[in-house]
């Protein structure tokens, strides 16, 4: 009982990361901007405790049960980057964070983190880009305490895109990291 | 069929016999199929004299009747232009098959026969044709990782050889073919690595934090050509088959990558980004001047020299969709490989087969 305090802030800290996550997937009205900020925020200051002290270990009991069935409805949104680039923008560490954070939530998941591009340039250098892009990914999650061993990486190349059509938005929805957890 | 082949090569002109009044011809060809014999039998003659130049018999019990028209197609080449015909050569290609799914055919240079080598339900990409004429290696994502895998082109037995977690791909034979340059990341970056045939004596080459991929053999297999983005953007460069001496080719463009290096030795071909679309480019060695092959004709990638390096394989998506061509080293007499509606990208050649 007396473990409460230390259960209730990772709780906290993911239903923050949880609003943030669909805020940005879903076409969220402008008036809730504020919201997400306040979120994210609130995300932050609590990470920077927990990062360090209690979380890897809390498996099994009743408190951590209810954290990874939230966790469940986490969607691991794409992280995305520039032509021929596979150095993470702001904007990508800020989701990679987020899922930093879930991930040393819940010990038990594993994820194939794919790197992908765009239909531009040859097949060969893509395939090489795509390993750069989910090595950075990769990469930016271990530095933020998430075991490599959970971690394995892909490069699917240009082979596999999810938007077809030559345009500079189908190129920037395939430049991409996916993420595919096993919960 | 023969005069289809003829007609390809770009050197020969076939006219039909019913027309030949009008034209000049310099040669007459007439072929005799003999079915209870199982003979195809060949002759060229001089058109005015009638004088007989050569003539050819090819046992079809052998051959097959395809390959002894090709063969005599290849012999009527020889005999009037002292060129070395690739009737008788075929290409793999990649053909996609759903979402995320690719399978490896094999195509006779004709367009004819095309004929399905791997159909796995998982992405194969990147093949090359050995130079023995019956490997051809690829990469394939069958067991979850892009592996390098081996298939027979006749029999399609085939098998793993390399599966390092990360990248094995790009495969590139030796001109002798006991050797096999190709990329493994390890999980990191891609480097370019040296192994025997047999997979022994694996030895790496590029030690470069940035991308290094797209090795390509020189005929005499002391050199490669490879794509790096060392500087900043890929770039061709050059390096002796232990790795040392690495010497930038191209400085022009902020995209160049898939060098071929051709079998005469003097020219290296591959992919720039100008002109508002990725095009091929070949680079003369000799006084480091480069000409553009294909100008505003939709993305052209993946050049490969025919054996001889008289033509040029690659892909391209003039028509709006990939699609494999050959040209003329020249870029000239452009012609669509396969018809039909399929993705299909990344030709190899095959070897001119044994006579």
């Amino acid at each position: 009982m007396k473990r409460i305090p230390v259960r209730i802030w990772p709780a906290v800290m993911l239903a923050a990361v949880l609003t943030f996550g669909c805020g940005s997937k879903n076409d969220v009205a402008p008036g809730d901007l504020t919201g997400e900020g306040d979120a994210s925020r609130t995300g932050e200051s609590t990470a920077a405790g927990d990062h360090t002290s209690g979380i890897p270990s809390d498996k099994g009991d009743g408190a951590a049960g209810a954290n990874r069935l939230d966790d469940r409805e986490y969607r691991f949104d794409n992280v995305h980057f520039e032509f021929d680039q596979y150095r993470l923008t702001p904007e990508a560490r800020r989701i990679l964070t987020a899922h930093a954070k879930v991930l040393l939530e819940n010990g038990g998941w594993t994820v194939v983190i794919e790197g992908h591009c765009d239909e531009r340039g040859t097949v060969e250098y893509n395939l090489a880009l795509g390993e750069k892009r989910a090595a950075a990914a990769r990469d930016f999650l271990v530095q933020y305490g998430v075991p490599a061993s959970r971690l394995r990486i892909i490069s699917y190349g240009k082979e596999r895109p999810v938007a077809t059509g030559s345009t500079e938005e189908a190129w920037a929805v395939n430049r991409r990291c996916e993420f595919k957890v096993t919960r | 069929m023969v005069g289809r082949d003829l007609s390809l090569t770009g050197l020969i002109e076939v006219i039909d016999s019913a027309a030949v009044g009008a034209r000049q011809a310099q040669a007459r060809v007439r072929a005799v199929v003999d079915l209870d014999a199982g003979t195809l039998t060949g002759a060229i003659d001089q058109p005015r004299t009638g004088k007989r130049i050569a003539s050819y018999r090819y046992d079809m019990n052998v051959f097959g009747p395809r390959d002894s028209a090709h063969r005599f197609s290849d012999d009527i080449l020889f005999n009037l232009t002292a060129v070395e015909g690739l009737s008788r050569t075929r290409l793999v290609f990649v053909r996609a098959a759903g979402s995320g799914v690719s399978d490896l055919y094999t195509v006779a240079w004709d367009g004819s026969e095309v004929k399905r080598i791997v159909s796995n339900g998982a992405l194969n990409i990147t093949p090359a044709w050995a130079p023995d004429g019956n490997k051809i290696l690829f990469t394939s994502y069958v067991n979850a990782n892009p592996d390098l895998h081996w298939v027979d082109a006749n029999s399609g037995a085939g098998g793993v050889v390399s599966d390092y977690p990360g990248l094995n791909t790009a495969p590139s034979w030796s001109p002798d073919g006991k050797r096999i340059a190709f990329v493994l990341s390890k999980g990191k970056n891609a480097d370019i690595y040296v192994m025997k045939r047999d997979g022994s004596r694996l030895r790496r080459l590029t030690h470069h934090a940035a991308i290094d991929t797209d090795p390509t053999w020189s005929p005499s297999g002391r050199r490669l050509a490879f794509t790096s983005d060392r500087s900043g953007s890929p770039q061709i460069y050059t390096m002796n088959d232990d790795g040392s001496q690495v010497t930038r080719m191209t400085f022009d463009h902020a995209y160049n990558a898939s060098p071929a290096w051709s079998p005469d030795g003097g020219r290296i071909v591959y992919v720039t980004r100008e002109e508002g679309g990725f095009q091929i480019r070949v680079l003369d060695l000799a006084d480091q001047e480069s000409y553009l092959l294909t100008i505003r004709s939709g993305n052209n990638e993946d050049p490969v020299w025919s054996p001889g390096g008289r033509y040029i394989a690659f892909t391209s998506t003039r028509t709006g969709r990939r699609k494999v061509y050959i040209m003329d080293a020249d870029g000239g007499n452009v012609r669509l490989l396969v018809p039909g509606e399929n993705e299909e990208y990344s030709p190899g050649w095959s070897p001119r087969p044994r006579r």
